[in-house]
């Protein structure tokens, strides 16, 4: 099980006034082209990201990256992880595997990368960003199966629970009152975030955070 | 005889200038008194790009390796959605810099980016392959352009 404030039951925290940046200066945000997009819009100044566009839980050890500074190396996103300070880690990753995987099968690699992580990073506190469904058009024009991504919520919760990680609902938050990524923050594709939409992200984040205390 | 000495003189003054102009020519090829903003809107408008939007050095920095304190002036777009590989990236490298090591990192930022579309959405690896980084004088410009033929062309002569 992942570190977790013994006065701040997982997998809900509760929500508070935003925190500063200063609470970032040792967190590090992983996840896919929704997460790159929060680094490029520098939302979070004083964290860092480690991000690939298309990543998913799977290819965390199988993508290669490179170091910062260093154009020549590449290694995964376990090993740039390490270069930077990681009291706290946000993950924001899921849905490029729902595009083609089963939600159970993509749980069953989220289940593995968290157990991987947990096990490296037994002090750190985990805050999973819930992947969001792509928005109605895009389901009806990729014939996508909009169902897997609900499932997959309540599946991250479940295992939010098991592991003591902080479950952050960007799904909800984001969603149309029928389930799909809302018109109002889908961007022309329909799965990824007009700047409104990671700006909701960014307020989610701040708004529920634990003290490492 | 003073008249044929005045002549000698204006000529080799005419000829002075001409050489003065020639030599200023070749430092600043006719693009360049453009700022870096300027040749990116000129690009831009040249086909149907995604939103760019402006991206800050600290992007420029992690991810393309490129630190704005060694660059004169520059201009990064990209589409922040990060659903396409389009972007603009125009820079003006300082005197100082080592101009090939800064042009050497724009393409491992090209085919690196290239690598990723591939699996992700082929499409846009398509635009990465076909986009080149060019050179002008100082200046050094990276563009994943939806038609790249229209765009290397709207930049204006002396890009290679």
């Amino acid at each position: 099980m992942a570190w977790s404030n013994p006065k701040v039951p997982t997998p809900f925290p509760p929500e508070h006034e935003a925190v500063g940046d200063e609470y970032f200066e040792d967190a590090v945000f992983i996840g896919d082209s929704i997460m790159e997009n929060i680094e490029m819009l520098d939302l979070f100044p004083t964290a860092n990201f480690v991000t690939l566009v298309g990543m998913s839980p799977i290819s965390m050890d199988k993508k290669l990256l490179h170091l910062q500074n260093d154009s020549h190396n590449y290694v995964t996103a376990y090993d740039v992880i390490e270069q930077y300070p990681h009291k706290k880690i946000f993950i924001l990753l899921g849905s490029n595997a729902l595009d083609h995987k089963t939600c159970e099968g993509t749980l069953n690699d989220y289940r593995v990368m968290m157990d991987r992580m947990i096990q490296e990073y037994p002090d750190t506190v985990f805050y999973v960003l819930c992947p969001t469904s792509p928005s109605r058009a895009r389901v009806k024009k990729e014939r996508l199966d909009i169902k897997r991504y609900w499932k997959f919520r309540d599946g991250l919760i479940e295992l939010a629970e098991e592991k003591h990680l902080y479950f952050l609902d960007a799904f909800t938050l984001l969603a149309d009152e029928d389930g799909y990524l809302s018109p109002d923050y889908a961007g022309p594709d329909g799965f990824h975030l007009k700047v409104e939409g990671s700006k909701l992200l960014e307020e989610l984040v701040r708004t529920h955070t634990v003290e490492m205390e | 005889m003073a008249m044929k000495k005045k002549m000698i003189r204006l000529l080799c003054l005419a000829l002075l200038l001409c050489l003065l102009c020639g030599c200023r020519a070749k430092e600043q090829p006719a693009a360049m008194n453009k700022t870096c903003a300027e040749l990116a809107d000129m690009a831009a408008a040249s086909a149907a790009f995604q939103e760019l939007a402006d991206t800050n050095a600290k992007y420029l920095a992690k991810h393309l390796m490129v630190d704005a304190d060694t660059l004169e002036d520059w201009c990064l777009r990209m589409d922040n959605t990060r659903a396409t590989s389009e972007m603009i990236c125009i820079l003006k490298v300082k005197p100082e810099t080592d101009q090939k090591a800064v042009k050497e990192s724009l393409e491992d930022f090209r085919s690196e980016q290239a690598a990723i579309y591939r699996d992700y959405a082929p499409a846009e690896a398509v635009k990465l392959e076909k986009a080149r980084v060019m050179e002008n004088g100082a200046y050094l410009a990276l563009i994943v352009s939806p038609d790249a033929d229209k765009t290397a062309a709207a930049l204006g002569a002396g890009w290679k």
